[in-house]
């Protein structure tokens, strides 16, 4: 994390639902998050945890029937998000902030050429280019991806799935965006491929002072590629803190505690891994007090009635009961 | 991995222009070739017809000497009951029928694709209302519905012309709304919104260039069924008016005719046989050519 600890994205008491006639679905609750120039922000969680919803909240493009935020606010730097109109909206998206999507594979249109792919997110956005100059970053742009600018009039299907991802990171960043949106980006990838594509991410990350959030559920990639990492469980955060802070020491989440001793360890040995009893609640019915109690192996008579506040040390942060004496410091 | 750019070096191969490369593609298709072939000199045989033919003199003046001759050097289709020269009023024939069959095509694809990925795209009450309506028109036969609307009208090529692209539109309200619901779902059209597209523009360039070929096929089969319609219509009187000569009318006026001067239908039926053929051997070839993806 940089020095300079200027605030790009503040969320505060997002809560996101799923309405629909017969059900309403509690995606986010009362999630509070902030991303720093330049940073990555891992947000690790179960599928069904709530990780999409929040990036598409970022986005603003919840299914437009269902989806909807409740209450609390998103600001992308000056820009309120939650409370701009679609048109405005429209102008921040792809130009200030950009999102990969999870599957290459399908994010591309079959019908036209990359390059062309790439330039139609300049078209919109930078309008004062000229054609000439459009096709010059086009290239500028693949050759940094590492596609040879040659390749621009090719199909999607005539590249390789790792080739593809590296198109959808090209054009993600072709206006050079403050927030990148990562929606596992590499897990439509085999594991070699997901090595390149998330050095090359961190390196451009890198270049272009770029901040991301990137959204996993592998820890691994977590531990290489991210600053600070967020754990989400029931559309909260229940643990926030740096790389370190997570991976290091006992001050944690039991769900964090959990989601480690579920993947093997290189230096224990181990009979058999550690699996976490239970399913994640049914999002349509959270449980009282914490959302984790019935999972937790070191639930209290406290939980099972009122929610944890976050607890916080030197701006690690967890959501727990257990460290309640901690908040009050 | 960074490097592959700048260390391999990558031969300059000649890459084809978009255009060129479906052309490439439509021509390894023997049949759609031929299709095309056939539409050209038809297309040819309407626009040049004046050099062709004789209007005033051999396809409306009337000579009952020459009535009901067999096909000779002088009348290579022979001549009608008026004794009319029958080729020279197939080929003003195809003036109106391809003329009309196109138009309204494309006028009637224009207003359908309009409306159709209005109610795909947006679907809810935009999509209900505006389908319920393309509904009602499709509960009226298209033949009585251009009826109706000739009645209501009056006659007249321009006033046929209407009627016909009215009935064709909620036909293809429909195909453009069933492609554009199949294309909607995918995560591309999510990307371009997240790139900041805005709605008309993910319509025109992602969603209705991935639905095209349906759209094709069905309009190619579409200005042959509208050829069909417009001989109907003139059938009944209230289509292309006499002594204006159409394939539909000449076919209509020799059909007492059939068993003793069966020229006189069948070559009218070939024509349109020949027609409709075309068309939909180039709506084929189309199809395949405009997909990338079968490139190779």
């Amino acid at each position: 994390m940089s020095s300079v600890t200027e605030r790009l994205l503040e969320i505060q008491n997002l809560d996101v639902i799923y309405k629909t006639d017969e059900e309403t679905v509690y995606a986010v609750n009362d999630l509070s998050l902030s991303v720093y120039k330049g940073e990555t922000l891992g947000l690790v969680g179960e599928t069904g945890a709530g990780k999409t919803t929040l990036a598409l909240s970022i986005m603003k493009l919840l299914p437009e029937r269902t989806g909807r935020i409740l209450k609390g606010a998103i600001h992308l730097q000056e820009f309120p998000v939650t409370a701009m109109s679609e048109a405005d909206m429209r102008a921040l998206r792809g130009e200030m902030v950009s999102m990969i999507f999870q599957d290459p594979m399908t994010s591309l249109n079959p019908i036209h050429p990359i390059g062309m792919q790439i330039a139609e997110m300049l078209l919109l956005h930078k309008k004062q280019l000229s054609k000439a100059q459009i096709e010059e970053r086009v290239d500028q742009i693949l050759t940094l991806v590492g596609i040879s600018p040659d390749r621009k009039g090719d199909f999607p299907h005539q590249f390789s799935g790792g080739m593809k991802q590296r198109v959808v990171i090209a054009i993600a960043l072709a206006c050079e965006p403050q927030l990148l949106l990562a929606d596992e980006p590499t897990t439509a990838l085999d594991v070699t491929i997901q090595a390149q594509v998330l050095q090359m991410m961190k390196r451009l990350k890198d270049d272009l002072g770029t901040s991301m959030i990137l959204i996993t559920h592998d820890l691994g990639v977590v531990a290489r590629t991210c600053d600070r990492v967020a754990i989400m469980y029931a559309g909260e955060i229940v643990e926030m803190g740096r790389v370190e802070d997570l991976f290091q020491g006992d001050y944690h989440h039991p769900y964090t505690t959990a989601l480690f001793g579920s993947i093997p360890n290189l230096t224990k040995k181990t009979k058999r891994l550690q699996a976490i009893e239970g399913l994640m609640p049914d999002p349509t019915n959270l449980p009282a007090g914490c959302k984790f109690h019935p999972r937790c192996p070191r639930c209290m008579e406290i939980c099972q009635k009122e929610a944890p506040g976050a607890a916080d040390r030197k701006g690690h942060q967890v959501r727990c009961h257990l460290y309640a004496e901690a908040a009050k410091d | 991995m960074e490097h592959i750019a700048q260390t391999v070096v990558v031969p300059k191969i000649k890459k084809k222009s978009q255009l060129a490369s479906i052309l490439h593609r439509y021509r390894k298709n023997r049949l759609a070739v031929l299709g095309l072939l056939i539409f050209l000199v038809l297309v040819f045989m309407a626009v040049f017809a004046n050099f062709i033919a004789d209007y005033d003199g051999q396809a409306i003046t009337q000579n009952v000497r020459n009535r009901y001759m067999a096909p000779s050097a002088e009348h290579i289709f022979g001549t009608d009951a008026l004794g009319r020269d029958v080729f020279a009023r197939v080929v003003f024939g195809a003036r109106i029928s391809l003329s009309v069959g196109i138009v309204t095509i494309m006028f009637s694809l224009t207003v359908g694709s309009v409306i159709g990925a209005a109610a795909g795209y947006y679907g809810g009450k935009v999509d209900n209302t505006l389908m319920r309506i393309m509904d009602v028109f499709l509960a009226i036969p298209q033949t009585l519905m251009a009826i109706c609307i000739v009645a209501a009208l009056g006659t007249g090529t321009f006033k046929m012309l209407i009627a016909l692209s009215i009935a064709q539109v909620p036909q293809f309200a429909r195909i453009v709304r069933s492609a554009i619901l199949s294309v909607k779902g995918q995560e591309f059209i999510e990307a371009a919104k997240a790139y900041g597209s805005s709605d008309v523009r993910i319509i025109l360039r992602h969603i209705i260039p991935n639905a095209m070929g349906p759209i094709i096929v069905q309009a190619t089969l579409s200005v042959a069924t509208t050829i069909l319609n417009i001989t109907m219509l003139s059938f009944l009187g209230i289509g292309v008016q006499a002594p204006t000569p159409e394939w539909g009318s000449m076919m209509s006026e020799a059909k007492g005719q059939l068993r003793n001067f069966p020229y006189l239908v069948t070559i009218p039926g070939i024509f349109i046989a020949l027609t409709v053929l075309s068309l939909n051997l180039i709506g084929d070839g189309l199809r395949d050519a405009l997909d990338p993806r079968l490139k190779n």
